[in-house]
């Protein structure tokens, strides 16, 4: 017997995205959703966003990773509340994960979440985890193709930095091109060329953070 | 790897529904993919058979119906397919475009032998 059924295929994650949205939203905690490829510039730039922002907000990070906590143990230093979330492998985190994870945290102590996402410019994207908003990082040695080669990840994000952007005079990196290939997947990205090491650009993006955060 | 993530979500739903009606045996699985879903019907058409292994999904035929990406230009009106992944109008390349079909990502129909 044949039966219809029309079933999203990842309703299993959505369902536990929407939960942890409203459970955020109720504790009046906003989640970024940080994600890009393997060095990139992850934690560098969350360090510094953190550095800017931890006197107007109370912040904690979700740092995933496969295996190890070299990153927990660099946002722990700051003496920002952390918690490591290995995932065994998987290239990605999913949302039923972070539900897992958030009653370790105090959210009435808290404003804002950063979530480093597994570095991966691939399979995250496809994995709601009750973000608020998505911040893609691609730095300047990694190329100016790539968004045009992995459009899926520019496509969902909300904001993309441009990191490494010290770097720009020592490779050749069109951040025309970028933005024009980036505009073709999402027309309403909002795009920043930032260097974590020189603190060029980061104003701009601290702003893009304000203005998301849940007032 | 999230091919195999996605695989479970898949077979844990076609068991679940043939629990709740009392089925035997899922003999088939129609999955419609959207061109710009991200889904690879390959990867989980390799995950299929390990996933489902031992369950009453084991040996159900899968089938994708893929769903190209087409957009309505709202310059100039044209309704065309997208040939890669990029949100402008083939006809005259404006960006003011209409998503018409591409993200999909759901199974569609299921086949399953009731007992006697
Ligand atoms: N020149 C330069 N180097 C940078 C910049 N930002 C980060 N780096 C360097 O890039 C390397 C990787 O940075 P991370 O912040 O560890 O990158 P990540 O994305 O967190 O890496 P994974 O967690 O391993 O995926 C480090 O050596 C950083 O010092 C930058 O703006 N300019
Ligand atoms: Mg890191
Ligand atoms: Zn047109």
């Amino acid at each position: 017997m044949e039966i219809k059924v029309i079933h999203h295929i990842m309703e299993w994650n959505e369902d536990h995205s929407n939960e942890i949205k409203k459970n955020l939203a109720d504790k009046g905690v906003t989640m970024i959703n940080v994600m890009g490829s393997p060095g990139a510039g992850k934690t560098s730039l969350i360090t510094a966003l953190i550095a800017r922002l931890r006197e107007d907000y109370r912040i904690g990070v979700i740092e995933g990773d496969i295996a190890g906590k070299i990153d927990a143990e660099t946002i722990a230093s700051l003496g920002i509340p952390v918690v490591q979330l290995n995932t065994d492998g998987a290239c990605h985190i999913e949302a039923m994960s972070i539900e897992h994870i958030l009653p370790d945290f105090d959210l009435d102590a808290l404003d804002l979440i950063f979530v480093e996402n597994i570095g991966n410019l691939v399979c995250p994207a496809e994995f709601n985890i009750g973000e608020s908003a998505r911040l893609a990082i691609l730095s300047i040695p990694e190329g100016d193709d790539k968004v045009a080669k992995y459009p899926l990840m520019f496509s969902t994000t909300d904001a993309l930095a441009l990191n490494k952007y010290d770097m720009l005079p020592y490779f050749d990196f069109d951040p025309a091109r970028v933005e024009n290939d980036a505009r073709d997947v999402n027309p309403d990205v909002e795009i920043y060329p930032v260097s974590t090491r020189t603190g060029e650009g980061l104003d701009a993006l601290v702003d893009w953070v304000k203005g998301i955060v849940r007032k | 790897m999230h091919e195999l993530a996605i695989t479970q979500g898949i077979v844990n739903f076609a068991l679940d529904e043939a629990a709740r009606r009392g089925a035997e045996k899922v003999t088939a699985l129609t999955v419609s993919v959207g061109a710009l879903s991200g889904i690879v019907p390959d990867c989980i058409e390799t995950y299929f058979a390990l996933v489902a292994e031992g369950t009453l999904a084991e040996g159900a035929k899968l089938t994708f119906r893929r769903i190209p990406a087409r957009v309505r230009c709202i310059d100039c009106n044209a309704e065309s397919e997208l040939p890669y992944f990029r949100l402008r109008c083939p006809a005259c390349t404006s960006r003011s475009v209409e998503l018409l079909s591409g993200r999909e990502a759901y199974i569609e129909s299921m086949e399953i032998e009731e007992k006697e």
